[in-house]
């Protein structure tokens, strides 16, 4: 029989707000757009190694990165960077008691093609079920 | 008597069920506290993570001004970008112009992004005294205030950027949040010595509301410009050295046919904010 516990599943918004900033911070998401813009195939695979190395083990995450767009008549547009890739789950395990986090970054680090972009970040944390 | 009996056995039925009642509601009320407390949105980390990027947002409308101001084709990869908005190289009004609707733009994408958690967000103009001269204000939202010389002879060169952010979490009940974002760069030559071979530079670099900047050397910038018959020669560096509290040592190779007078240092910072000042050479002989 499984035994019915609670997670307290806020920590695992605070573990993931903390670990975008400290990305962030690090310059890191500028590097990975710049990648991605210029068809590097392999950022995707970078950054999930780095974000599961951040991560205390038996925690599964998924991570989709878009960059947002203000056209000329004002409307936001977001346009997927990654395929799906940036996630440490195994095909057909589900999440349980996951929790998403949204983050918005503007890119002020080099290099200069980026700055200045907007790109929106939602990274769901959870354990296996 | 059995009717007084039967009184007291419906008076304790009746408090055993009002007890069991009770004591459901406080299981009850317990659970969903429980729940609340497990399942919170953490709204102190939802306001730092939407602070902190209007700090970057700020910075980056910094970076943009400073960029095009000082140098706005060299830099073409980040300004020709935002022409469009009707930025006009070195042209302050503009950049300020860019960096209301990049702001607003900013707001338009938190409201959307944070719409579950009902987010309200806007921002406003204020000033601030510039670090290590507190007599001057930086306000209108961009303020550069280059190659400038204060009390002593202090040569002095600072980029800020201030504004104030204003933050509802309406969902979870969170109100009123402000915070004063005071954004920017500060350097001040402390000293400029002609010697034999070389020029040494001594320079200072402050960031934000005037901490020490020690990123120079891994994650900045800094070039050295010399006036030499009226013209402004970019010098050769030689050497650059951290000595720790933002204080830097600069040498530069000097041309032995030609006198310099003036040495001008232009520093970027890794959020690409530019800042400039200047200071004339003082000779060898120390006048």
């Amino acid at each position: 029989m499984r035994s019915i516990y609670l997670r307290e599943v806020g920590d695992l918004r605070r573990l993931a707000y903390n670990l975008l900033n400290n990305l962030a911070e690090a310059g890191v998401f500028e590097r990975v757009f710049d990648s991605a813009r210029s068809g590097d195939i392999g950022w995707e695979g970078r950054l999930r190694m780095l974000v599961a190395a951040n991560l205390p083990p038996g925690l599964v995450f998924r991570m989709e990165i878009y960059n947002v767009l203000i056209l000329g008549d004002g409307t936001v547009q977001l346009k997927r960077l990654d395929g799906g890739m940036i996630t440490n789950m195994n095909p057909g395990v589900d999440l349980s008691e996951s929790e998403a986090v949204h983050y918005t970054l503007v890119c002020t680090r080099d290099p200069d093609s980026v700055r200045g972009e907007i790109l929106y970040i939602l990274l769901v944390i959870g354990y296996a079920g | 008597m059995p009717g007084s009996s039967r009184g007291q056995m419906l008076v304790a039925a009746a408090l055993i069920l009002g007890l069991f009642v009770m004591s459901l509601l406080v299981a009850a009320y317990q659970t969903h506290a429980l729940f609340l407390q497990a399942r919170s949105v953490v709204p102190r980390e939802v306001a730092g993570a939407i602070t902190a990027d209007f700090n970057r947002a700020l910075a980056t409308m910094l970076a943009l001004a400073t960029r095009s101001y000082y140098d706005h084709s060299r830099f073409s990869d980040f300004t020709s970008r935002f022409e469009e908005y009707g930025l006009i190289p070195r042209d302050l009004e503009s950049a300020k112009a860019v960096a209301y609707r990049y702001l607003n733009e900013w707001i338009k994408v938190q409201k959307i992004v944070y719409a579950e958690y009902g987010v309200q967000v806007s921002w406003q103009l204020c000033a601030s005294p510039l670090p290590r001269n507190p007599q001057v204000y930086a306000y209108d939202l961009v303020f550069l205030y280059w190659n400038r010389t204060l009390d002593y002879g202090i040569s002095y060169g600072a980029s800020y950027a201030c504004a104030q952010l204003q933050l509802n979490i309406t969902n979870i009940g969170f109100y009123h949040w402000t915070s004063n974002s005071f954004i920017g760069l500060t350097l001040i030559i402390d000293d400029v010595i002609d010697q034999e071979d070389k020029i040494q530079i001594k320079i200072t670099v402050l960031s934000d509301n005037g901490t020490y900047y020690g990123l120079l050397l891994v994650k900045g910038s800094v070039e050295v410009y010399l006036l030499t018959d009226d013209m402004w020669e970019k010098a050769q560096t030689k050497d650059v050295t951290y000595e720790g509290l933002g204080r830097y040592t600069i040498a530069v190779s000097k041309d032995s046919q030609k006198s310099a007078r003036e040495v001008l240092v232009v520093v970027s910072d890794d959020r690409g904010i530019l800042v400039l000042a200047r200071k004339e050479i003082r000779g060898r002989g120390g006048g």
